[in-house]
C-alpha cells in the first residue's frame, strides 16, 4: 500500500506545484485588456445574478437540481427559535428534536439521531463533525439575524461538495459586515424556561468592516427530561478589499455548550454532553478583469466534547451482587470520555472561467485532513486520522438559447476507501423564458465518516477486560453508493406574483451504513452490541413541490408539500431484518403565510404536517400536526429602533411526540425583543 | 436640331429623375467584430428590419478582405461596423464606402477616430456616422428623478474610464437642483468603504456603464449597501436590474438593430443620405425590478409611464 499511497500524495504536490505558478502568475499580472477605454464588451458582459450550487453563478432555471432558497424574511416570520427550525420550510426535509436540544434534519428520511446524508456548509465552511458524522446545530454558533439567506440543494449534491452532500446539502450564507451597521441587542424568554440573549456589532476597523457576534442561550428541554441547554457563542467576520480585484476574509468563532442527551425511552438515563466548538476560516477571492475569479481558503474546525458519565457502581449494576463473583473488584464503571477531540483542516482552490460565450466552468481542489482522539470512541486506541483529496469541476454549456447542460464531476481519493469519483449530468430546458425543465442523473458516493471508520466503544472493568461491547465497526466497511434520477419543473409568473418548483425523484441507495446487532461478540457480556455496517439498500421515490405565492409587496405565501415512499432493506442481524418503508413520512406538509400591515405590524402563520414515521431508533410516531402564529410589532420613536414580537408555537396545543415518546411537543410561547443602539 | 435638343433635354430630364429617384438600391455590408451573440442577434434583427427590396445586404466575415470585398456602386452603398474591433478594423482598411459604426461606446468611437487622422476628416464630411450602444448621462439621471421624484442627492462612483459620464452629470445635476457626490476609484483603491460612504449620504444611486473589472469588483457593494440604506441603484444593464438594482436603462443588440434599420431604410429610401451624426441611441429598453421595488417600500413602477416621463424630460431639455 505504501508505494500507493506515496504516489498519490506526491501527485497532488506535483499538481499543486505545475498550478501554483502558473496561478500566481495569473494573479501577479492581471490579464491586460485589448483596450484601455470602454467597449461595448463591457457593457454586455454578465454579472452575478445568484449564489450557486455548482460554484457558478447560475439563475434558478439553470441550476442542474432543485434549490430552495430561505431569505431572512422567511426566517423571521416562521418564529423558529432554533435554526434548524427552520428547514421544515423544505420540501423534502423533517426536522426532529431528538432530545429537547439536539435536532435530527434529515433529507428523505430514513435517518436516525445523527442523519448524516446532508451536507452543512456556512459561507462555503463545512460543519459537518467528523467526530459524531452529523451536525449539532446548537454549538454552529449563529444567531439567526445573521443570516443572509439559506440555499437547500434538494438532490445529491456530491459532485460540487462531496461526500456528504450525498442527498442534499444545506448552504448558509451570513450577512456580510458591510449590511448592517452599529449595535444590536434581542432578548427572547419564554417555554422551557427559556432565556436567548445576543447581541451584534458592526462596525470598521481602519479597512477592515466587521461583525461582531455575541449570543448565550439556555433552556429546560422537553418537560420531565433533563434534555436542557446552557450555550454561548462569540464569532467574528471581518473582511477586506484592498482594491477592486481582491477581497480577504476572515472568521472566527468559539462556542461553549453543555446540552443534556439521553434516550427517550429511558429518562433517569439522560447525560450532560459538554461541546467546545472552534473555527478559524481565512478566505481570498480574486477577480480577473475579464470576470474570471479565483478563489483560494483554508479553515480550521476543532471540537472538543466531553461526555464522561458514570454509570455507577458495579455491584449496583449487578443488582447487588458482588462483583467478586465475576472476578471484579468493585469499581465505578464509567462510559464516556472528557478527551474527545476532533479537528478538521482543510485548504482548497478553486476557479471559475468563462470558456467561450455558451461555456462556463468551475473547478478546484482541495485537501482534507481529519483527526479524532477518543479514549471512549476509540476505546483507547492512538488518535486516528484521514486525509482526502478532491478534485472537483462543473461545465455548464448553453447549447442553445433553450438548452443548459451541466455536467459535474467529482474525484474523491482518501486513505480508507481510496478512490471514488462521483457525476452528475444535467439539461435543463427553457420551454419559455420562465417556464424549464430539468432532467438530471447522478451516481455518487458516501465515504464513510472517520467515526464510521474507527468508532469502538468498549466499556472496560479497571483490569482492562471487556464488560460490554456497545458500539464497533466492521474493518471491511465501504463506501455507500447513489443513484439518482430527477425531473423537475421551475416556472415564474412574475405579473401573477407566482413562482413554482416541482420534481419527481428516483434514489437507489446501495450499501448503506447502518448499525448492526449482534449478541455473539467474544467480551461482549452485557446487551447487542452495535456494528457499523453496509446493511441498507433501499429506493425511495417521490414528489416535491413548492409554490411561493406574493399577491402585493406585503403578502408572501409558501407552500411545501413532499410525497416520499422507500422500499428495501435493512439487515440488522439475521432474524432482524426490516423493510424500510416507515422510515421515510410519506407525506410532509408545510405552510407559511405571512403579512405587512400598515401600521408596521407584521403578522404570520406556519403550518406543518406530517404522516406517521419511524425514525431509526426512535418511537412509532403517528400523524403530526402544528400550528404557529408569529406577530411583530416595529418599536421607533426619537430614542428606540427596534421590534418587539410574540411567538406561539403549536398554538393549538395539539401536543405531539418529536421522536421518542417523552419527547412531548407542547404549546410554546415566546416574547422577543430587538433594539438597534445606532 | 430643335428634334435633336428636344431628344437631349428628354434625356437628361430622365437620367436626372433616376439619380434623384426615391428608390435606389444600397449595398450594406455588415462587419461584426466577431462571431458572438451580441453581434449576430444584431446582424439577425437587422436583416429582420428590411423594409426594402433595394436593400442588399451583405454580411461579412469578421476577418473579411475589407479592400478586395467592397467596390462601392451607388451613393446609397454602406458599411456597418458592428462593435470596437469592427470599426478599428473599417478604420485600418479604410474603404471608399460611408461607414456606420453601431455597438460601439461613445469613448471607443472617439478613440479610434482619433487614432486615424482620414478618419477624422471623413468624419467632418458626414462619411462616418455612429450610433453609440450606451445612453446619455443625462437618461440615467431622468431615470433616478423618475423613480424617486422626492431625491435630493445623487451619488456615483467611477473608474478613471468612465470619468466622462461625471463631466456629463455634474452640470446636468446642478440644472436640475440636485446635490451630485461621486468618487473615482482606481483599481487600487478600497472600494468597499467608499461606496458605503456615497450610499449612505445619497437618495439614489447611479451605476453607471464601466469596465468589466470595475463592475464586478464594486457591484456587490453597491447592491449590499444599496439595500442597507435603502436607497434605489438605477443601473445599465438587465442583469444589474436582476441582480438586485431598483431599475436599469439600456440599449440592446435588437433595439440598436432596429434603430440602425431605420437609418438604413430612409437612406435606401432617399428620405436622407447623410449619416447620422455620432449621437446616443434614441431606442432603448427600461427594466424595473419589482422585488426591489417592494423591498424599498415603493409604489409599483410602471416600465412604459416612465418611458413616457424620461422622453418628455429629453425633451424639454
Amino acid at each position: 500500500m505504501a508505494p500507493v499511497k506515496t504516489f498519490r500524495l506526491s501527485y497532488l504536490t506535483s499538481l499543486l506545484l505545475i498550478l501554483l505558478p502558473g496561478l500566481c502568475s495569473a494573479v501577479e499580472s492581471m490579464p491586460d485588456a485589448e483596450y484601455d477605454f470602454l467597449t461595448e464588451q463591457d457593457l454586455l458582459s454578465d454579472m452575478p445574478v445568484v449564489s450557486s450550487v455548482t460554484g457558478l453563478d447560475q439563475r434558478t432555471a439553470d441550476t442542474p437540481a432543485s434549490i430552495t432558497i430561505i431569505d431572512r424574511q422567511m426566517i423571521r416570520t416562521s418564529g423558529a427559535v432554533e435554526l434548524a427550525d427552520v428547514f421544515r420550510l423544505v420540501p423534502g426535509i423533517q426536522v426532529y428534536h431528538v432530545n429537547g436540544n439536539r435536532f435530527g434534519v434529515s433529507m428523505h428520511g430514513q435517518t436516525d439521531e445523527f442523519p448524516q446524508r446532508l451536507e452543512v456548509q456556512i459561507d462555503g465552511r463545512s460543519v459537518y463533525l467528523p467526530m459524531l458524522s452529523t451536525i449539532v446545530w446548537t454549538s454552529l454558533g449563529l444567531d439567526l439575524d445573521s443570516i443572509e439567506r439559506i440555499e437547500i440543494v434538494r438532490g445529491s449534491n456530491v459532485p460540487a461538495q462531496g461526500a456528504n452532500a450525498f442527498l442534499g446539502s444545506i448552504n448558509i450564507i451570513t450577512r456580510h459586515p458591510l449590511q448592517d451597521n452599529g449595535t444590536r441587542v434581542s432578548y427572547q424568554n419564554g417555554s422551557q424556561d427559556a432565556h436567548n440573549f445576543s447581541l451584534q456589532h458592526n462596525n470598521r476597523l481602519g479597512p477592515v468592516d466587521f461583525r461582531l457576534n455575541a449570543s448565550h442561550q439556555e433552556n429546560n428541554g422537553f418537560s420531565n427530561l433533563k434534555d436542557g441547554m446552557d450555550s454561548d457563542h462569540i464569532s467574528l467576520r471581518s473582511t477586506y478589499s484592498p482594491d477592486i480585484a481582491n477581497q480577504f476574509e476572515l472568521q472566527l468563532g468559539y462556542s461553549h455548550d453543555i446540552i443534556g442527551v439521553g434516550d427517550g425511552d429511558r429518562p433517569d438515563d439522560f447525560t450532560e454532553n459538554k461541546f467546545a466548538t472552534s473555527y478559524q476560516y481565512l478566505d481570498w477571492k480574486h477577480t480577473f478583469s475579464d470576470g474570471d475569479q479565483l478563489g483560494l481558503h483554508f479553515y480550521h474546525n476543532q471540537t472538543r466534547m466531553n461526555d464522561r458519565t458514570s454509570l455507577g457502581l458495579l455491584s449496583d449494576l449487578l443488582g447487588g451482587v458482588n462483583p467478586a463473583a465475576i472476578g471484579q473488584v468493585e469499581q465505578e464503571i464509567i462510559i464516556g470520555s472528557t478527551n474527545n477531540l476532533t479537528d478538521r483542516y482543510e485548504i482548497g482552490l478553486d476557479h471559475s472561467s468563462r470558456l467561450n460565450e455558451s461555456m462556463r466552468l468551475f473547478w478546484g481542489s482541495t485537501l482534507r485532513y481529519d483527526r479524532l482522539k477518543s479514549d471512549w470512541l476509540l476505546d483507547g486506541r492512538k488518535p486516528v486520522h484521514n486525509r482526502q483529496t478532491r478534485l472537483f469541476g462543473n461545465l455548464e454549456w448553453h447549447a442553445f438559447s433553450s438548452l443548459v447542460f451541466n455536467a459535474g464531476l467529482m474525484y474523491e481519493h482518501d486513505q480508507a476507501v481510496l478512490t471514488k469519483i462521483s457525476s452528475r449530468l444535467a439539461v435543463n430546458y427553457h420551454l419559455q423564458p420562465k417556464q424549464t425543465l430539468r432532467f438530471s442523473a447522478t451516481r455518487a458516493h458516501r465515504a464513510p465518516s472517520l467515526l464510521e471508520l474507527e468508532r469502538s466503544e468498549i466499556v472496560r472493568f479497571v483490569d482492562g477486560s471487556s464488560a460490554d461491547i456497545q458500539f464497533i465497526t466492521n474493518p471491511e466497511l465501504a463506501e455507500e453508493d447513489l443513484d439518482a434520477l430527477e425531473i423537475g419543473y421551475y416556472g415564474l409568473w412574475p405579473d401573477a406574483g407566482l413562482e413554482t418548483d416541482i420534481k419527481i425523484f428516483h434514489e437507489i441507495i446501495n450499501n448503506g451504513i447502518d448499525k448492526a446487532k449482534s449478541r455473539v461478540l467474544p467480551g461482549d457480556l452485557i446487551g447487542a452490541a452495535l456494528i457499523n455496517d453496509n446493511i441498507s439498500n433501499f429506493r425511495t421515490h417521490g414528489m416535491e413541490t413548492q409554490i411561493i405565492y406574493r399577491p402585493d409587496h406585503v403578502t408572501r405565501i409558501t407552500t411545501n408539500y413532499s410525497y416520499a415512499v422507500a422500499k428495501g432493506q435493512r439487515v440488522r442481524a439475521e432474524n432482524d431484518i426490516s423493510t424500510l418503508k416507515t422510515r421515510v413520512p410519506r407525506h410532509t406538509f408545510s405552510m407559511l403565510a405571512s403579512r405587512m400591515f400598515n401600521t408596521g405590524l407584521e403578522g404570520s402563520i406556519a403550518h406543518y404536517r406530517m404522516s406517521p414515521v419511524k425514525w431509526l431508533g426512535g418511537s412509532e410516531l403517528l400523524w403530526q400536526s402544528r400550528t404557529d402564529l408569529r406577530v411583530a410589532f416595529p418599536l421607533s420613536d426619537a430614542r428606540i429602533d427596534g421590534e418587539a414580537s410574540f411567538v406561539v408555537q403549536n398554538i393549538f396545543a395539539e401536543d405531539y411526540v418529536e421522536f421518542q415518546v417523552n419527547n412531548v411537543f407542547e404549546r410554546r410561547i415566546f416574547v422577543q425583543l430587538k433594539l438597534n443602539l445606532n | 436640331m430643335s428634334h435633336r435638343l428636344n431628344q437631349f433635354f428628354t434625356c437628361l430630364i430622365i437620367f436626372l429623375g433616376c439619380w434623384s429617384g426615391s428608390a435606389s438600391s444600397a449595398n450594406v455590408f455588415l462587419l461584426p467584430s466577431d462571431d458572438s451573440k451580441a453581434y449576430t442577434q444584431f446582424i439577425n434583427q437587422l436583416l429582420a428590419e428590411k423594409r426594402s427590396p433595394e436593400i442588399n445586404y451583405q454580411v461579412l466575415a469578421p476577418d473579411a478582405d475589407l479592400q478586395a470585398l467592397i467596390k462601392p456602386r451607388q451613393q446609397t452603398d454602406l458599411l456597418v461596423s458592428i462593435g470596437t474591433h469592427a470599426l478599428q478594423k473599417t478604420l485600418e482598411n479604410l474603404p471608399d464606402i460611408p461607414v456606420l459604426a453601431v455597438l460601439i461606446t461613445h469613448t471607443a468611437f472617439k478613440e479610434l477616430i482619433g487614432q486615424h487622422k482620414e478618419a477624422e476628416t471623413r468624419l467632418r464630411d458626414g462619411k462616418i456616422g455612429a450610433i453609440y450602444l450606451e445612453q446619455p448621462a443625462s437618461r440615467y439621471l431622468y431615470l433616478a428623478a423618475s423613480v424617486s421624484p422626492q431625491a435630493k442627492r445623487i451619488g456615483t462612483v467611477a473608474s478613471p474610464l468612465s470619468s466622462e459620464f461625471l463631466h456629463e452629470l455634474k452640470p446636468l445635476t446642478e440644472k436640475l437642483g440636485l446635490d451630485f457626490s461621486y468618487k473615482v476609484i482606481n483599481a487600487e483603491d478600497n472600494p468597499t468603504h467608499a461606496i458605503d460612504d456615497l450610499m449612505r449620504n445619497s437618495d439614489v444611486y447611479l451605476a453607471l456603464p464601466d469596465s468589466t473589472l470595475f463592475i464586478r469588483g464594486t457591484a456587490k457593494w453597491v447592491l449590499l449597501t444599496g439595500l442597507k440604506w435603502r436607497v434605489p441603484i438605477i443601473g445599465f444593464s438587465a442583469r444589474y436590474a436582476e441582480a438586485g438594482a431598483l431599475a436599469a436603462i439600456y440599449t440592446t443588440p435588437t433595439d440598436a438593430a432596429m434603430e440602425t434599420a431605420q437609418c438604413i431604410n430612409r437612406r435606401a429610401s432617399g428620405k436622407q443620405h447623410r449619416l447620422p451624426a455620432p449621437g446616443y441611441p434614441e431606442s432603448y429598453t427600461l427594466t424595473v425590478n419589482h422585488k426591489v421595488s417592494r423591498k424599498l417600500g415603493l409604489p409599483p413602477l410602471d416600465e412604459s409611464a416612465l418611458k413616457v416621463r424620461i422622453n418628455a424630460m429629453e425633451k424639454k431639455q
